[in-house]
């Protein structure tokens, strides 16, 4: 889902709940390339790129909505196990996080 | 009056900066000469002067520089003095003790000349610039990447070199990236010129370093700008054999932002979104993003050089 060189994001994975509000950081700048969206954060100042399964998912953020939610909409659109989309969507939310291009709240 | 050397008027001396006219009343040995006969006013003037220790307003203040909104950026060196750069077009300095310093030209003709491009709305990259086929290709890296070696190689094959240390990119066309020519004057050390067969009697040494001196390409500096057609990232001291390594997506744009030269500077003067949108731009204009992987010494640096220019096109 993300593409380039990224890290585990293990420990903020712990943090990602049902109800953990998932936003777009306002710092955040972004451009969309082929098919891979191009983001950084101001503060990191390090280009991170998503697939077109991230992009879709970084999409679902505008809004902010609830970790749950987002699976449920990903679930449904998809047709996927529930379970096995929340535990690949946690993690590149944890790395998103890390990055500082999303927010967990 | 303009002398037969050229670009002296008394104490002030006139610059090629990348095809504007800078009047400075200090040495910068980096930059070629102004060798337009004809009176043409500066574009850019870089004066002695009394310059304040801190902005009046400023919006962003580092430990050695400020920005204001106002585009100012005032640099405060100590032991070497200040620096006060505006509208991308005036710059003013005050020696800490009267005379210039050593170090100075080198500050000028570096980050400085980057902090003016920047304030213009172009993108300085820390690169060599070498015409390849008719298209620029920006060989980008820190200054030990041996970026000006790896252009003198080429040069000694001869490419045209047109640019040294700061290679300044256009990206504001709608479909274009053109790469500005701004000199051929390579600062080589001893080693790299004795390898290349050159001797470095008559040359100028190259302030601040005791075995660095200039070495100018030969052929005459063009004024048209170059369709830019590859970024490539200099990584010195691979193992053999040389690689040049094709990248993509976040692996390309996270190499040429490493390249923006002075980048924190410019993101202080408001140009982090268009530092941003630059790979954007380049990628849409079909700019190629490479890494090579040069091994150690001057070997390294022709087998380099070959490795470069027998890269696949498109």
């Amino acid at each position: 889902m993300q593409t380039g060189d990224t890290s585990d994001g293990a420990d903020v994975t712990s943090r990602i709940a049902n109800l953990t509000i998932v936003s777009r950081s306002p710092s955040v700048l972004t451009a969309e390339i082929d098919s891979e969206v191009l983001m950084m954060s101001v503060e990191q100042e390090e280009y991170f790129g998503l697939d077109d399964v991230g992009s879709n998912i970084w999409k679902r953020l505008d809004p902010p909505c609830t970790f749950a939610d987002l699976i449920d909409r990903l679930a449904a659109d998809y047709d996927a196990d529930r379970e096995n989309i929340a535990e690949d969507v946690r993690a590149l939310l944890a790395t998103m996080a890390e990055r500082g291009v999303v927010r967990l709240a | 009056m303009q002398t037969p050397a050229g670009g002296v008027h008394g104490t002030t001396r006139s610059y090629r900066l990348c095809g504007l006219k800078l009047d400075s009343d200090f040495d910068l040995p980096a930059l070629p000469e102004w060798d337009d006969p004809a009176e043409a006013p500066a574009d850019v003037s870089c004066r002695r002067g009394v310059v304040p220790s801190c902005l009046k307003q400023p919006d962003y203040i580092a430990p050695i520089f400020q920005t204001s909104s106002a585009g100012e950026y005032l640099l405060v060196l100590p032991g070497t003095g200040r620096i006060l750069v505006r509208a991308g077009n005036d710059i003013t300095v005050e020696p800490e003790f009267g005379p210039a310093p050593s170090n100075l030209s080198t500050i000028l003709a570096g980050p400085i000349q980057a902090v003016l491009w920047h304030q213009r709305g172009l993108l300085p990259l820390h690169a060599s610039v070498v015409v390849i086929e008719g298209r620029a290709v920006a060989l980008c890296g820190d200054g030990a990447a041996g970026k000006s070696t790896l252009a003198a190689v080429l040069a000694a094959q001869g490419y045209h070199v047109i640019a040294d240390d700061i290679g300044v990119v256009d990206t504001r066309g709608s479909e274009e990236v053109l790469a500005t020519p701004g000199g051929a004057r390579l600062q080589l050390w001893r080693d790299a010129l004795v390898g290349l067969g050159v001797a470095t009697d008559g040359l100028k040494r190259a302030p601040p370093h005791q075995e660095k001196y200039f070495f100018d390409c030969r052929g005459r500096i063009p004024f048209e700008r170059y369709e830019l057609a590859a970024v490539v990232q200099l990584v010195r001291n691979a193992l053999p054999p040389a690689r040049l390594v094709r990248l993509r997506g976040a692996q390309a744009a996270n190499a040429l932002y490493n390249c923006v030269h002075s980048q924190r500077s410019a993101r202080a003067l408001g140009r982090a979104q268009p530092i941003f949108a630059a790979f954007p731009r380049m990628a849409f204009a079909g700019v190629e993003f490479w890494r090579l992987m040069v091994p150690e010494g001057l070997a390294g640096l022709r087998e380099a050089a070959a490795r470069l220019l027998a890269a696949p096109k498109g």
